[in-house]
């Protein structure tokens, strides 16, 4: 286990009473990186994050920063002492204390000179450097919400937690405040943990992504790689959009489905003959007026800068299309389509009503290193 | 209950929890004292009781709560109606003003009235001089009645239903209103078909307090000579010396308190569901002018000139001009019934911070129970706490009594029911849940993020507590405070039975001279009361006000 990363979370349950509600969870962070925590509501992450921060015991496996021991079963290292920043949902700056007061709060052990100076940098840092005197209530709720920011990161800490912190605000404020803030933890070189529920925000701040569902953590690794990656039928769901095309295996690198044998450029890892669901996401399918593969469009959305269709093919499966803005069809019509497919990603078959797979995951590892 | 004690601030939780159970239990005392009688005791007593009284008392609680009840609705949900919806000259002022008369305790302007209309009083002289009619020879209302009382209990509390049924109606959206203008009601249909029926739950919730204090009430009905459930306890409690079948009295008036508290309980339940939307159309008032302005302004008018203008005139009248205060005894019970008060103050509100506390650090089972049970007091009549509290003190003191007699040879006397000790725990009792409504809505808006920011930021627990809470929680418990203190210094029943041999408050002495027929010489000590009455009434219209602003 000793690898010397910066955050290391291992095997760590947590449980409200009798009820687990974050399963064997581990993670690794290293210096200065932003990893984040992304679910759907419900998931465990908030709970995760909060055992970080040392507001939760854990039941078992432990947490650690910088090689020393913070939350065991045994033993909780009280939060004051964690070295460790929050920012919180719903931004809980102290209403009775200006902003430069909010500020200095965590950092009242330094001279008074460099409590002013740290001050005005990090009001600086956050674009408002003339709000030192006023009440958090003048503020409006982006400006709340880097105050916040500033604030949890005066003491200069070890790990920087968010709470869903855009999830208060408006779209609109959402889209520049993000990176914004990424930048911000980017040049203070600050290693954080981001939680929330929209992967868009997600794939903007982090440097690695955690998804989990029902307590457990799904997948970890990149934006590009969960994207164009996922290793469970939920992380293929839940991230971007996609649809799922029966499909079995042919050999190695090849499956067979409605739109023929496709073939990838990795090793697929089923046995030959195996049942599959393959991944189509919208941009592995293109326009094409001269493709004698044709599918009826059944649906169609604007999107500003393109449009994104889906048709429904012979056999009544239906694909996603992305076409760029002039390709304008109507509903009904039949659309012409080629697949741009050289990654493939096959998930074992499930049941989609009660979810669960026919191949588990232990048959998958097995499949994969008898295909080894 | 074992928890494992892994960390400092777990121990902390437990220390919490467990002295919240204690509070509650203590607090709890007078109600298992008084259940206990159900079952114990002899039937006998409760038969004599059932063939001789207890007709008397149901069918005059009865009457008494049906007469305030429908005088409450009628005063309260027009005026709320009006200042809320409508607008007229002085509706702002109205607004405010007509909370006015829950200032005044229902014996003080039962007695002042009585002043005024009584034959001696200056509105019968004047009808015989007017008229040159004797003794005898006209009718004229009788205000020492049954109707006497219900009139004089109406005035004073219809502004429990006035301000819960205000809060109601303002609530409303406008669309809905709108929505059933759109669908061909007219504004005053739409006050029948819609605003009436979606704030029922909230009318309900504030008939059942006034309900409960009608119920609560001995000063008027004993001043009044209307035999009811309070009288009877007092009656034979001191006339008969029989606690327990002053008790088992007690027993039955609980009942009817048990089903008020469940009422309120179901009504609030349901008004939960009326408040969700967070952002509200503003809803336009409508305007009256003409003969419905005139109209509208003496609908709210009359219940502030002759709940609290008349009766605080004629106090203010009778203090400055006729009272006697030569003997200084004035001074003397202001400052017992200062003190009193403050003492009881700080302890409901001490116990109020440990039972709120523990609620939000542990929210577990055994601390809402402990919370909920200490909070019971609230809807228990000053009587019952009363008799509840007399009866294990004074067993208690005897038990002490014997005790010293026997090991030290001393005579330690009633240490606990002969002294303040026996009052303030009945205020306690009483009292705790005004107190603690107040922390817990002070502490309810420290959001929990806020202390583990401060934690994050690296606070202590305690820490936390003194940077944190002590500034933002100032002002909820200084309200607190004041809440108790005022509602102490205006309580008459439990301190008449419980106060230590010679020991008068304003309150006391005030109703004993009125008793006497000494009604001028008992104006300035029921000014006093009301005076320091208004101050938590104008905190609560301040309120109201900025809520308004703020919409």
């Amino acid at each position: 286990m000793n690898r010397a990363k910066h955050l290391n979370v291992e095997n760590v349950t947590l449980a409200y009473g009798e009820d687990d509600i974050v399963h064997n969870a581990s993670l690794l962070l290293d210096k200065g990186e932003i990893g984040c925590l992304l679910g759907p509501s419900g998931c465990g992450k908030s709970t995760l994050l909060r055992a970080i921060a040392g507001f939760e015991p854990v039941k078992s496996g432990h947490i650690s920063m910088r090689g020393q021991l913070l939350s065991n079963p045994q033993d909780t290292v009280p939060t004051e002492q964690r070295k460790i920043g929050m920012v919180f949902q719903d931004i809980a700056l102290f209403p009775h204390l200006s902003i430069s007061e909010n500020i200095v709060f965590g950092i009242k052990k330094w001279s008074k000179s460099d409590q002013k100076r740290r001050v005005q940098e990090l009001l600086t840092l956050i674009g408002l450097p003339d709000i030192a005197d006023r009440y958090p209530h003048s503020l409006s709720g982006g400006q709340q919400q880097r105050v916040a920011l500033a604030r949890a990161m005066a003491p200069k800490p070890d790990l920087l937690l968010l709470d869903e912190p855009f999830s208060g605000l408006d779209a609109n404020l959402r889209e520049t405040l993000v990176p914004e803030i990424r930048d911000i933890l980017r040049k203070e070189q600050m290693s954080a943990i981001l939680v929330t529920h929209d992967q868009m925000e997600a794939f903007a701040m982090a440097d690695k992504i955690a998804v989990m569902q029902n307590g457990r953590i799904q997948q970890c690794g990149t934006a590009f790689n969960i994207y164009h990656e996922p290793k469970t039928r939920f992380v293929a769901d839940f991230i971007g959009l996609g649809e799922f095309l029966q499909a079995s295996i042919k050999d190695e690198y090849s499956v067979d489905s409605v739109l023929g044998c496709l073939v990838g450029d990795e090793p697929l890892g089923y046995a030959p003959g195996t049942p599959v669901e393959l991944l189509i996401r919208p941009d592995d399918i293109q326009h094409c007026e001269e493709s004698p593969l044709t599918g009826r469009i059944v649906s169609k959305w604007f999107r500003g800068s393109h449009y994104l269709y889906h048709v429904q093919l012979d056999n009544g499966e239906v694909l996603p299309c992305i076409t760029a803005c002039h390709h304008d069809h109507d509903v009904g019509e039949d659309l012409g389509i080629s697949i741009e497919l050289d990654h493939l990603v096959v998930l074992p078959i499930c049941d989609p009503e009660t979810g669960l797979c026919d191949l588990q995951e232990s048959e998958v590892v097995q499949t994969q290193a008898i295909a080894r | 209950m074992l928890v494992v004690i892994s960390s400092k601030s777990s121990y902390r939780v437990n220390w919490l929890t467990s002295s919240s159970f204690v509070i509650a239990l203590l607090l709890a005392l007078p109600i298992f004292v008084i259940a206990g009688f159900v079952f114990s005791g002899s039937a006998e007593v409760f038969t004599h009781l059932y063939n001789t009284v207890l007709f008397d008392y149901v069918s005059n609680s009865i009457l008494l709560m049906l007469g305030v009840g429908f005088g409450v609705l009628l005063l309260g949900i027009p005026t709320a109606w009006l200042t809320s919806v409508c607008d007229f000259p002085g509706r702002k002022i109205f607004a405010w003003a007509l909370l006015l008369p829950l200032a005044v305790p229902a014996y003080i302007i039962a007695y002042t009235y009585t002043g005024l209309l009584d034959f001696a009083g200056p509105v019968q002289t004047t009808i015989r001089q007017v008229t040159g009619l004797g003794y005898g020879e006209y009718w004229f209302f009788d205000i020492r009645s049954l109707m006497g009382a219900i009139l004089m209990l109406a005035l004073v509390l219809y502004p429990y239903v006035y301000l819960l049924s205000r809060a109601a109606f303002l609530e409303q959206s406008a669309s809905t209103l709108e929505v059933s203008r759109t669908l061909g009601y007219n504004q005053w249909q739409g006050l029948f078909q819609l605003a009436l029926p979606l704030a029922r739950p909230a009318i309900i919730a504030g008939l059942t307090l006034a309900l409960m204090e009608t119920l609560a009430d001995y000063g008027t009905v004993q001043y009044f000579g209307v035999n009811t459930f309070t009288t009877g306890i007092f009656r034979t409690f001191y006339g008969f010396g029989d606690a327990v079948a002053a008790a088992q009295l007690a027993v039955c008036l609980l009942s009817f308190v048990a089903l008020l508290v469940l009422v309120e309980k179901y009504s609030r339940r349901k008004s939960r569901y009326h408040s969700t939307a967070e952002f509200k159309a503003k809803a336009k008032l409508i305007p009256l002018s003409g003969w419905k302005a005139v109209v509208a302004f003496f609908i709210c008018f009359l219940p502030i000139l002759f709940g609290f203008l008349i009766p605080a005139g004629q106090l203010a009248f009778w203090s400055l001009t006729q009272a006697d205060l030569s003997d200084g005894s004035f001074f003397q019970l202001a400052w017992n019934s200062f003190y009193l008060a403050f003492l009881a103050a700080i302890i409901a509100v001490g116990f109020a911070l440990i039972l709120a506390y523990a609620g939000r650090l542990n929210p577990k089972k055994v601390v809402q129970f402990s919370v909920a049970t200490a909070g019971m007091g609230y809807a228990l009549p000053g009587t019952i706490i009363a008799i509840g509290v007399i009866i294990p003190f004074a067993w208690l003191d005897h038990q002490l009594i014997d005790a010293a007699k026997k090991w030290f040879d001393a005579d330690v006397g009633l240490v606990l029911s002969g002294t303040l000790a026996a009052l303030l725990f009945a205020y306690t009792v009483r009292f705790l849940a005004v107190s603690l409504g107040a922390v817990q809505s002070g502490l309810g808006k420290i959001k929990p993020s806020i202390d583990g920011a401060a934690r994050t930021l690296g606070c202590t627990p305690l820490q936390v507590l003194k940077q944190i809470h002590v500034p933002l929680m100032k002002s909820s418990v200084l309200t607190a405070l004041l809440i108790v203190f005022v509602d102490v210094l205006k309580e008459l029943p439990a301190t008449l039975i419980l106060r230590p041999f010679n020991f008068n408050t304003l309150a006391v002495r005030a109703f004993e001279l009125a008793s006497d027929e000494r009604l001028i010489d008992a104006a300035p000590s029921s000014l006093l009361i009301v005076v320091v009455g208004l101050i938590p009434v104008i905190l609560l219209s301040r309120s109201i006000a900025k809520g308004r602003a703020g919409s």
